[in-house]
């Protein structure tokens, strides 16, 4: 079973200065239990994709559409917002960026935890008397359950960071709430927006340990989003690039970091430091990220390859499906590997 | 230290801190230790890598050896003089010849200014210089930097970060200075662009024999382009040096934990990790002992008894750890 099957989805946002096709056409399947990434460069529009996929994305002014929205089998594309409250925290959930912001300042942090249980009432309780008593037991069960969830991500004195608030907590230990959070109704799929973007690298490293552990042990499937194709290593079973809100390779991600065949995958690659390198200059890819509401004829990323042909000016070339399963979209992506060769 | 040459800029026991906001009236005033106790010396010519996590004091040793943050105590040198002796006038005279280049392009260029001020500004400070002498000079420093002299009357908003970067590079070299502080430059830019950002900053290295601080905290970069590293913790000195030896050999748990931590891409390397434990303790009161003490994994009683001292283990290699002094008898007996 797919944890996540989305087929053609679309995003536009239409502003005075033009229109901005944010998302175009993207395909995405997850299966139960894998972890699938998608890598891009600000304004790719994969952030987008994570909220149309959560439909957080409000219509008014974004225009959404898509094929093919099923979340865990389940059709959620027609689902209205009370609908969708109730698949939200229970199905499908989400890891912010920056945890400083994703909390609520003023409340502390075991009570914001406590309000999924709540909300998803997927607390094992009967109450026996009256219902004053069954409401107070169920805080209590609440707080239970919100002990253990912390407990879980790694946090010491779980009883006593209950209490405390978003801004007496680090930067990792905030995103580990948020970590909690997500996992608590141990949903069928998560998504993590540049969950470790606002870490610094040794506390990075932690969260990244916790976010895998639990998706292994409680069997959900990730969706990882990031510009950071080094994190994505240990991290992916599968890795989706994106440029300019189109999917441009999708591969296992042992075969993209071990032959990557996109020319801008493989920009990517070169221009990451490693700690086996040998000093002296980068590879480097020339120019900038055009703007999104003026993208190059052709393929979007002509003007910045280096193996780019006149077709490649004129046509934008299609998603091709490999044998393994692999998706390339290149005109040219035969004669660059045998080039290499 | 390395011997026969002499340094560009020198470090003599420098400490700085900050007073803390007191919570209540009438509270002992209580001190963030930003640096403690740091030496080193930069040599002409090289790039020399500054690395650390937020907070650890990087900019703050950073501008000290600008001579922007005084010092409680200790002794900077910059080329002989000494810049802590300095009064205000001295010190601009002096302030000609480094500059520095930020972290945020978006924020660290004045919307409102046009390309050709942001890059005269330096060149009407210093003054003596007519308009079409300073035009002639900033349309050549821009081509210098990847973009047209074209580019001149545009505004900042103009330009997309990589874009702007090139801008903040042009301004801090209009006045061909010898020592250039880059402030984490590419951190806030787009993945694809680090490249062009880093390979420019060493061709004009190449061209100009600038001497780079490099701050980062990628050090994987820092291998790449740099000479000579620092890494810091806590405003101490953990271990400092020629690159090639420490990243051939790190002693200190602090850096071995650092190299870790950057995600091999190399599928079929896989290197053993070194995880921290814990979180960064607070900079208002810091261990006792070793700064490291709580998150090193192979701490001893001794650390959290007193400060290991910076030794000197091979020749441009300095640790200050305990364990090491320990790690070289056990190997010998």
């Amino acid at each position: 079973m797919k944890a996540l099957e989305v087929k053609n989805l679309k995003v536009v946002f239409p502003t005075e200065a033009g229109i901005v096709r944010a998302v175009e056409g993207i395909d995405i399947e997850i299966e139960q239990g894998q972890c699938a990434a998608i890598v891009g460069e600000s304004g790719c529009g994969k952030s987008v994709t994570s909220l149309a996929v959560m439909k957080l994305l409000s219509t008014p002014p974004a225009i959404v559409r898509v094929d093919k929205l099923e979340l865990g089998g389940v059709d959620i594309k027609n689902l209205n917002d009370k609908q969708m409250q109730k698949v939200r925290g229970k199905d499908i959930s989400m890891v912010f960026q920056d945890a400083l912001t994703a909390l609520n300042p003023v409340m502390p942090i075991g009570k914001q935890i406590d309000e999924i249980f709540l909300a998803h009432g997927k607390l094992n309780f009967q109450a026996k008397e009256g219902e004053e008593n069954k409401r107070i037991n169920l805080k209590k069960e609440a707080k239970k359950r919100t002990i253990e969830a912390l407990k879980l991500v790694g946090i010491s004195d779980a009883e006593l960071r209950y209490r405390a608030y978003p801004h007496q907590l680090s930067g990792g230990m905030r995103q580990r709430v948020l970590i909690a959070m997500a996992f608590a109704c141990n949903p069928n799929l998560i998504i993590a927006d540049e969950p470790t973007t606002a870490l610094d690298v040794t506390i990075q490293a932690q969260v990244l340990d916790i976010l895998k552990e639990l998706q292994i042990k409680q069997k959900t499937s990730l969706m990882l989003i990031t510009h950071d194709l080094s994190i994505v290593m240990s991290m992916a079973d599968e890795i989706y690039v994106m440029y300019c809100g189109k999917i441009v390779e999708r591969a296992k991600t042992r075969d993209l970091f071990v032959q990557p065949l996109h020319p801008y995958t493989m920009g990517l690659l070169g221009s990451i430091a490693r700690l086996d390198d040998e000093r002296g200059r980068f590879v480097q890819i020339p120019l900038s990220l055009p703007s999104p509401m003026r993208k190059p004829s052709g393929c979007y990323f002509h003007p910045r390859c280096s193996f780019a042909t006149e077709k490649c000016k004129e046509d934008m070339p299609p998603l091709e499906k490999l044998d393994d399963g692999r998706c390339i979209r290149c005109w040219n992506y035969r004669e660059i590997q045998n080039a290499k060769k | 230290m390395r011997k026969n040459e002499k340094p560009l800029i020198k470090l003599e026991n420098v400490s700085v801190s900050f007073p803390v906001k007191n919570d209540f009236p009438f509270q002992k005033k209580r001190y963030v230790r930003a640096v403690t106790d740091v030496s080193m010396e930069i040599y002409p010519g090289e790039t020399f890598g500054l690395v650390g996590e937020s907070g650890c004091g990087k900019s703050t040793l950073a501008n000290t050896t600008l001579g922007i943050q005084k010092v409680d105590s200790g002794k900077i040198f910059f080329e002989d003089q000494e810049l802590t002796a300095m009064d205000k006038k001295q010190l601009k005279a002096a302030r000609r010849s480094m500059q520095m280049i930020f972290q945020d392009p978006f924020s660290s260029l004045n919307p409102r200014f046009s390309v050709y001020e942001i890059i005269s500004e330096p060149l009407r400070i210093v003054g003596g210089y007519t308009r079409e002498q300073m035009r002639e000079l900033v349309g050549n420093m821009l081509q210098e930097v990847g973009l047209s002299a074209g580019d001149m009357d545009r505004f900042p908003s103009d330009f997309s970060g990589g874009q702007k970067q090139r801008i903040g590079i042009a301004r801090a070299l209009i006045l061909k200075p010898k020592y250039l502080v880059c402030d984490e430059p590419v951190s806030a830019l787009d993945v694809s662009v680090h490249a062009q950002i880093l390979n420019l900053l060493m061709d004009l290295q190449d061209k100009y024999h600038i001497t780079y601080l490099f701050i980062s905290h990628n050090l994987a970069v820092v291998k790449r382009i740099c000479s000579r590293v620092l890494v810091m913790y806590f405003g101490k000195v953990m271990e400092y040096g020629d690159v090639d030896k420490i990243f051939a050999n790190p002693v200190h748990p602090y850096t071995q934990a650092l190299m870790s931590a950057i995600f091999d891409t190399d599928i079929d390397h896989k290197h053993e990790r070194v995880r921290l434990k814990g979180e960064v303790p607070s900079p208002i009161n810091p261990p006792i002992g070793c700064r490291f003490c709580g998150r090193c994994p192979q701490e001893l009683d001794r650390c959290k008894e007193g400060d290991p001292p910076l030794l000197e283990i091979e020749e441009d290699h300095y640790v200050a750890c305990f364990r090491h002094g320990i790690v070289e008898a056990e190997t010998d007996g």
